[in-house]
């Protein structure tokens, strides 16, 4: 076995050391996010609720990812850069992922935020399978994943340009 | 004499709470005896039962009343559409439910000591009380519902709350509850070993009223 022969202009650093638990997440400042996804759930303490599962609690790769892509979104989507901050009045519930045994006897199981369709039926060329499948993909497994891909289709549906006429 | 105290306390505690059980247990012995029956109740019943021990300690410093205040935990509830109780404090949830609007539903699920008879537990609510079990708990779950337990202590990172706690605060759970309240109910600290009670992190509750001093 010869060593790898060395490449002048590439540095072959040790495998990246991961931060401190303690550590990775000091980027996260909640209060910020919060003020950025206002106009997308205006409730204070549903916000709250939203922030905690998709920020707050889980993993801490996926809390930091999720704080990242959100915030970065949520910036590019600000009121003035395109259409006027309002929640999604149309969409469709989110579930909670209770015990498939309780589901049918839970009154208030979704949460405080509606998945918006528009770009999603765009998307899916008017094919309500289709959409009904795209429903599915976002908004199964963890409230983690769920809420934050609500959140996002939310806030490209306002980057996206208007189909309407 | 001893033996028969403990076996009065055990049953008063499972259906009435240990907080308020001891406070009935630390009223009757201060007025038959002053500090001196306090003193020795302690000394009598203090290691097998860390909550009485802590509140014949405040009666000592001088605390003639509970803390069960509604208005600590209220603001933390407004606007809240159930209320889901893990463990039994009758002090704290009488003043509580006396507070709550009466259109709000509560549960209290059905954990906790083996001798507790809950339907008799909840008849003392007189209907204001849905009993649930640890199965179907999260029939209750939504965006304004709250689940809420009582802190019998503070340390660090840690609270001291009934091991059911830890039965029903899973990440699963945890993700379908508005909040997850602790309502701290003694101020004192527990200088006995807190059997009965477990060492949960802080942070399996979303909040804790009052606030620790």
């Amino acid at each position: 076995m010869h060593p790898k022969p060395f490449h002048h202009g590439h540095q072959h650093k040790p495998p990246h050391a991961p931060f401190s638990a303690s550590n990775v997440l000091n980027f996260v400042d909640e209060s910020r996010l919060d003020i950025l996804l206002a106009p997308l759930v205006p409730d204070a303490a549903d916000r709250a609720f939203v922030l905690r599962c998709v920020v707050g609690e889980g993993p801490l790769h996926h809390r930091g990812a999720n704080y990242i892509l959100l915030t970065l979104l949520a910036q590019a989507a600000a009121p003035g850069r395109s259409a006027p901050a309002r929640p999604p009045t149309a969409g469709v519930a989110v579930p909670m992922r209770l015990p498939p045994y309780l589901t049918e006897s839970v009154d208030e199981g979704t949460y405080p935020l509606l998945l918006p369709t528009g770009a999603l039926l765009d998307l899916a060329g008017g094919d309500q399978n289709r959409l009904a499948a795209m429903i599915d993909c976002l908004t199964d497994g963890p409230s983690q994943h769920a809420l934050a891909n609500v959140i996002m289709v939310a806030l490209i549906e306002r980057l996206l340009p208007s189909t309407q006429p | 004499m001893s033996a028969l105290l403990q076996q009065a306390f055990r049953t008063a505690a499972s259906e009435l709470g240990m907080a308020s059980a001891a406070w009935l247990f630390v009223r009757e012995a201060a007025a038959v005896n002053g500090d001196d029956g306090v003193t020795a109740l302690r000394d009598d019943m203090g290691r097998l039962w860390p909550v009485l021990d802590a509140v014949g300690a405040a009666w000592l410093s001088g605390a003639r009343m509970p803390l069960a205040q509604a208005d600590d935990v209220l603001p933390a509830l407004a606007g809240v559409s159930r209320l889901v109780v893990i463990g039994m404090e009758s002090l704290w949830l009488d003043a509580l439910l006396a507070a709550l609007p009466a259109a709000t539903p509560v549960g209290l699920v059905q954990h906790g000591d083996p001798m507790t008879h809950w339907t008799r537990v909840a008849d003392n609510y007189h209907g204001r009380m849905t009993l649930l079990q640890l199965a179907d708990f999260q029939t209750w779950a939504g965006p304004r519902s709250v689940l809420m337990t009582f802190v019998y202590g503070q340390s660090h990172q840690q609270v001291y709350v009934l091991p059911s706690w830890l039965r029903v605060c899973g990440p699963d759970v945890r993700l379908q509850f508005r909040a997850l309240l602790g309502w701290r109910i003694l101020d004192v600290p527990l200088d006995i070993y807190p059997r009965w009670l477990v060492a949960a992190q802080a942070d399996t509750l979303t909040d804790v009223r009052p606030a620790p001093c």
